[in-house]
């Protein structure tokens, strides 16, 4: 954010004042209290936490053995390498296929701005025709008339009328952004699968949100926030996106923080009967939870009608939330996956497990992460800064203000769409290829086929939560046998 | 995110979206073996988190409904002095007395919006409106230059805080005791974590420890402002083990100072054992002013201070209702989690995804082993092998 001259002389003179006392204060954060001093608001921050310990660097991949080949094929040729991700049919009738284990996690339109929804869009639509179909999830603030009426079956059932509000709201968002040149026929068509978000801030008011989806996922929390509704602070609520979402313009968008029809187990099951039944049981329902308590969450959701469980950890981004909310609350994404596993494995008493998919999101961007995340038992990984990094952005964290100095999430008339739609391409592209690198390289035939036993940790903490076997090979738990062996032997010599 | 964070981001990801061809290192590799930071400057508390609630308690929403943060002082014998913020603005910051009047300004104009805060003060505030004091005060008594309680009882304060530092100290607490009907605090800093019972038997209301102080000490060399938190409340809860005034309204409370300076670091030590914090934050924005080329007048200050806890008071708020409480006082241990073994050694805090203390992990290990191989050890024994797995 680019501060005011007094708010950073105030910081000048906070930061004088604590260092000439003698107490401790956290140098960091100065930032924080100056803005609280300069409007008694509670101060947002965007994108993710920082997590001192986020596991991953402490856990490597290890290369393959002889042993472990399962044939002569070279897996290294990436061809031969499967890397697709299927979601639904535990429950839905329809199955969702995407070429890649990754996807777009929920980005709203309100919270990105339009140019940068577009280039996904177009990135997404030009990966497919190229034959690698990339998930897309909406966010919570509703979707793009494109995104909902981008095939000729969507169309069916409209009416003259609505057809050509939804065609007048398409031309005004064009218009506002300086996109009119862009060709209509190309943009009303969605070529790769769309999830669309439903939070409980219900920012939608056309059924088709949900009818003209390739999957609902229900949004409990998130891991940025857990605990707090979405929010979109008041200056990013412009007329349009106001419009999108059915509530006043100019005025933050403050969702509540839980839904107010799902309050326990029992409500969770007659939310989801009650979208099966409007989707006619043919759309895969994911329920998304902040990490937290892992295993009791994933164990209402797996007996809930849910087709799948998504958890984003404590380095989840957002578009906004207080930034101290941020900084405290969850846990983070490698130690909530192995409780996660457990809750499905406790529940299926048979190999059916693997019905039930585990999407994990949260400090993961890219294969070697993405990677780590699917040999612990995740089944897909979203993904939202790593796209956003690949369409320019710089990390500057002010996504919660309409000041952004790649033109993503403000300031949207610096963003070059044909730049960006290339970034996300070549970054789906270059990931795409590295996974099935390490696929190969440790012998395996699909990246899914990637287990525990094909990881080991750098350092005892990483290794008492997650399970994994040393670098020297020997787990933690042998370690400390080993000592109970020695006091033992020792006894004997005394 | 910090800066080292950022760019590892970028570097996994940039030079993807550039060529969209597979990279030739792992940038996180390269970063991340870094020498390791001097373990000195490691903060404990980022590695601290606390799990939110989801579907298994439902979160509150702190812009539509309650959150209380209410807080009453005062054993059951004493005068009670309430709370709306559970925060008492005490540092070791040497102000101005100017600087003390605009806290004092700001304090009155939170009281009138119902937000009544307390502060610790050892010098009188330099104000003709000290009379319309709204906000409860308790005067630091400094046994040094005066122990008679008339002197200090002239701004009439709502309670006392005395610093303890030898058997005088107690002497003089047991004669203020007699003759003060409301709270007296006792700050232990200087001999924690010595005296606790005692001081408590004598009837003071509250106890206060100062992290930063306690810290310093030889005794707690290394140790982190967590295992203070925790090693204080376990003192006050042993006091009132199997006691029949064991009573959480009326119970002595506990008062955390020093390095509990944002509104993550509150909620972590309220979670910890805290019931109040010594804030110390509103009395350096004050003091900040002394180093304005143009420094403002006291009631400009006082503005900067109001505002500042107005945010606070915000963020007070909503972390609690998102980890699905209504009180802020219902904050527990075990909403705690850590990514530190030396974390959970020192806040005994359990591990994240595990759910158990370090310490319960490694005796769950060791004992289940010793009962597999059927080996006999003395207690004796296998204290040694936990106090080495511990590194105690």
């Amino acid at each position: 954010m680019p501060y005011s001259k007094d708010i950073l002389e105030l910081k000048r003179h906070l930061l004088r004042a604590a260092e000439s006392s003698n107490s401790y204060f956290d140098l960091t954060k100065l930032i924080v209290d100056v803005r609280k001093i300069n409007d008694s608001e509670i101060p947002y921050s965007g994108l993710g936490a920082r997590s001192p310990n986020d596991y991953f660097p402490s856990i490597k991949i290890i290369g393959s053995k002889l042993k472990t080949k399962e044939n002569d094929d070279d897996y290294t040729i990436s061809n031969n390498i499967d890397t697709r991700f299927t979601l639904g049919g535990r429950y839905s009738t329809n199955i969702i296929t995407s070429d890649v284990p990754f996807f777009v996690s929920g980005m709203s339109y309100g919270s990105l701005k339009l140019p940068a929804k577009i280039a996904l869009h177009l990135a997404l639509n030009r990966l497919a025709k190229e034959g690698i179909k990339v998930i897309m999830n909406t966010g919570e603030g509703g979707a793009l008339p494109w995104e909902l009426y981008g095939s000729e079956e969507s169309w069916s059932d409209v009416s003259k009328k609505r057809h050509e509000n939804i065609l007048s709201y398409a031309d005004r968002l064009l218009k506002e952004h300086n996109l009119e040149s862009i060709d209509r026929d190309s943009l009303f068509c969605r070529l790769y699968p769309l999830i669309t978000q439903y939070a409980s801030g219900r920012f939608w008011k056309d059924p088709s949100y949900l009818l003209n989806a390739d999957g609902i996922e229900i949004k409990i929390g998130q891991g940025a926030k857990i605990g707090h509704g979405g929010l979109l602070p008041g200056p990013k609520v412009t007329d349009l996106v106001a419009e999108n979402r059915g509530i006043p313009s100019y005025k933050a968008a403050h969702s509540p923080s839980r839904h107010l029809d799902i309050l326990g187990p029992e409500d969770l099951v007659a939310k989801i009967l009650e979208l099966r039944e409007i989707t006619d049981w043919r759309i895969p329902i994911i329920v998304k939870v902040g990490c937290s308590r892992v295993y009791d969450d994933i164990e209402i959701i797996l007996k809930s009608y849910a087709d799948a469980a998504s958890i984003d950890g404590f380095v989840g981004g957002t578009g906004a939330a207080p930034w101290e909310l941020r900084d405290i609350i969850g846990i983070n994404t490698i130690p909530s996956l192995k409780p996660a596993r457990e809750a499905i494995a406790n529940y299926y008493s048979t190999d059916k497990a693997d019905e039930f998919r585990l999407i994990v999101h949260g400090s993961v961007w890219d294969s070697d992460r993405i990677a780590k995340c699917i040999a612990l038992g995740a089944n897909g990984v979203g993904i939202g800064t790593g796209f956003l990094l690949s369409m320019g952005c710089t990390l500057v964290q002010d996504c919660y203000t309409n000041v952004c100095p790649a033109g993503l999430t403000g300031s949207y008339e610096k963003l070059d769409i044909q730049t960006s739609v290339n970034g996300i391409v070549n970054y789906v592209k270059g990931t795409l290829l590295e996974l099935k690198n390490i696929a190969g390289s440790v012998g395996r035939k699909s990246i899914h086929d990637l287990r525990r036993k094909d990881l080991v940790s750098t350092d005892e903490l990483t290794s008492l939560i997650c399970g994994l076997p040393l670098v020297n090979g020997s787990t933690f738990t042998d370690q400390l046998k080993e000592m109970v062996n020695t006091v033992i032997d020792k006894r004997e010599e005394v | 995110m910090n800066d080292a964070d950022k760019f590892i981001i970028r570097k996994a990801v940039l030079e993807l979206a550039k060529t969209g061809t597979p990279r030739f290192t792992s940038i996180d590799d390269d970063v991340r073996n870094l020498p390791k930071v001097n373990s000195k400057t490691i903060n404990l508390w980022d590695y601290v988190t606390a799990i939110g609630a989801q579907l298994s308690r439902p979160p509150y929403d702190p812009y539509r409904e309650t959150i209380s943060l209410d807080i009453s002082i005062g054993r059951k014998k004493s005068r009670k002095v309430s709370l709306n913020i559970p925060l008492i603005i005490y540092g070791n910051i040497a102000i101005h007395p100017s600087s003390l009047e605009a806290v004092h300004l700001a304090l009155n104009r939170l009281a009138e919006k119902g937000n009544v805060l307390g502060l610790i003060s050892e010098i009188d505030i330099n104000t003709t409106n000290n009379n319309n004091r709204k906000y409860p005060l308790f005067k630091k008594v400094s046994f040094y230059k005066n122990d008679s309680l008339e002197h200090y009882q002239k701004s009439c304060p709502e309670g006392l805080v005395l610093e303890y530092k030898d058997q005088d100290s107690l002497r003089m607490l047991q004669n203020f005791r007699k003759e003060f009907d409301g709270p007296i605090l006792v700050d232990v800093s200087e001999v924690f974590p010595l005296y606790i019972k005692t001081i408590l038997e004598e009837g003071a209301d509250g106890i206060i420890v100062d992290t930063d102080k306690v810290t310093k000490k030889e005794s707690y060399k290394g140790k982190h402002a967590i295992a203070v938190i925790y090693d204080a409340r376990n003192a006050i809860n042993d006091y009132y083990k199997g006691r029949e005034e064991n009573d959480n309204d009326n119970n002595a409370i506990l008062i955390i100072a020093g390095d509990v300076n944002s509104a993550g670091k509150i909620v972590k030590a309220a979670a910890l054992g805290a019931n109040v914090v010594g804030y110390s934050t509103s009395m350096l924005i004050a003091h900040s002013n002394m180093y304005s080329e143009k420094p403002s007048d006291a009631s400009s200050i006082a503005e900067n201070v109001y505002r500042h806890m107005v945010g606070t008071k915000g963020e007070i708020k909503g972390i609690p209702a998102a980890l699905g409480y209504s009180d802020f006082h219902n904050l527990s241990p075990s909403d705690l989690r850590t990514s530190s073994i030396d974390a959970s050694l020192q806040g005994n805090i359990p591990l994240e995804g595990v759910d158990r203390t370090y310490k319960e992990m490694i005796e769950e290990i060791v004992n289940e082993y010793v009962r597999e191989k059927g080996i006999k050890l003395n207690s004796l024994e296998i204290q040694q092998i936990l106090r080495f797995m511990v590194r105690e």
